[in-house]
């Protein structure tokens, strides 16, 4: 038992691949690194998906990415009721970084998201987008306004919001993936084949998605909060 | 495990703006471009082609309406022609006419001509044979009767 915890600890620490010389050495961690795995291979795929694209004769590639572009725009134009369109791309870069860090751990990799700093981050950046939207649309006053509103009383109640939401997508997505990550290894010590492979689909792919949709899906409805009059 | 690490907050951060600019970049602004680009396209064929629908429509009225003078026209002309015919009709049948009663006339007056002239030699006729009588009468014996006649 105390091997398996063992096991497991190891398997949840984030190691430090190497250190920047710099600085008195900064240390760079496994995610970043996988991140930046992910961050060429979006950028790959994304070249060659572009190459040739055409105006009049689209062919299957590029009418299976216009379909895939535009139906993300969709999505968020739906959840966002029309307003925000220019945080759309932000949003989609987000649950396309999100999507593969859940499904990476398939091929071998360390998902980035079972890193409490990434999600952190994510949740930090979702938080400053929400109010950058908001202060954008209303204005300082208007912004410092809607803190009190719909009544001064829940004044106190809208500032905790302000840590309140970027904890809870920080730590739902974390939690989910760490979750997933342990009942796995778990499901892997009992049972080392077939059976994983089941509950694989479930735990690292539906979940690893539906994280995913989750996580977008509140940012974006909490832009759309902040940008609605 | 559950410790946060100021490099790594930093880097993902980097990353996630990186990435997001670099899809926006490379990913979604070509597509969405093309997107656009395609409808405007379908836009302004729609837009000449209703121009153009619009313009046959138009052509069609006037060709319409150039057939309906035209058969005004031709019925114009037609009728024009019927009266114009009716007409030189009308004043043939008059001049037939006249002519006709001026033969009728001078048929008249030559008979009446020809009756004067018959009556005239009949009444010479009776006066030569009055006269011949006359002379067989003296002839023959009632000389005194002659002689008075003479």
């Amino acid at each position: 038992m105390d091997k398996l915890v063992e096991q497991l600890m190891e398997e949840l620490n984030c190691e430090t691949v190497f250190t920047i010389p710099i600085l008195g050495g900064v240390p760079v961690a496994e995610s970043v690194v996988v991140s930046w795995m992910i961050m060429a291979l979006i950028f790959f795929i994304s070249i060659v998906l572009v190459r040739n694209l055409s105006v009049k004769t689209p062919g299957h590639r590029q009418t299976l990415l216009e379909m895939a572009v535009t139906g993300g725009y969709h999505f968020f134009e739906d959840v966002m009721g029309g307003y925000g369109k220019e945080y759309i791309p932000y949003l989609a870069a987000v649950a396309v970084y999100i999507g593969i860090s859940n499904l990476i751990g398939l091929f071998g990799f360390k998902p980035p998201t079972k890193d409490l700093n990434v999600t952190a981050v994510l949740g930090i950046m979702s938080i400053l987008l929400i109010e950058i939207a908001g202060y954008r649309k209303k204005g300082g006053k208007g912004w410092l306004k809607s803190f009190a509103e719909p009544m001064p009383v829940v004044l106190p109640i809208n500032i905790l919001e302000l840590f309140i939401k970027p904890l809870s997508l920080c730590m739902r997505l974390f939690g989910n993936v760490l979750g997933s990550f342990v009942i796995m290894e778990l499901i892997k010590m009992i049972v080392p084949a077939v059976i994983p492979v089941i509950f694989s689909c479930y735990f690292d792919i539906f979940d690893g998605l539906i994280q995913v949709y989750v996580f977008v899906f509140l940012t974006a409805l909490f832009v759309k909060e902040a940008v609605e009059d | 495990m559950l410790s946060l690490n100021g490099a790594t907050l930093f880097f993902t951060f980097l990353n996630v703006l990186v990435l997001f600019l670099g899809l926006k970049k490379l990913l979604f602004q070509p597509v969405m471009n093309i997107v656009e680009q395609r409808e405007k396209l379908i836009r302004e064929q729609l837009s000449d082609a209703k121009d153009t629908k619009q313009r046959a429509e138009q052509l069609e009225k006037e060709y319409q309406q150039n057939l309906k003078d035209a058969h005004v026209q031709a019925d114009e002309i037609l009728m024009e022609a019927k009266e114009q015919a009716a007409l030189l009709q009308a004043k043939e049948l008059e001049k037939t006419r006249e002519e006709i009663d001026h033969m009728k006339l001078q048929a008249r007056a030559d008979l009446e001509m020809e009756q004067e002239k018959a009556k005239q030699e009949v009444q010479l006729e009776i006066a030569s044979l009055a006269m011949e009588a006359a002379r067989k009468i003296m002839r023959t014996g009632d000389v005194h009767e002659a002689a008075g006649s003479k």
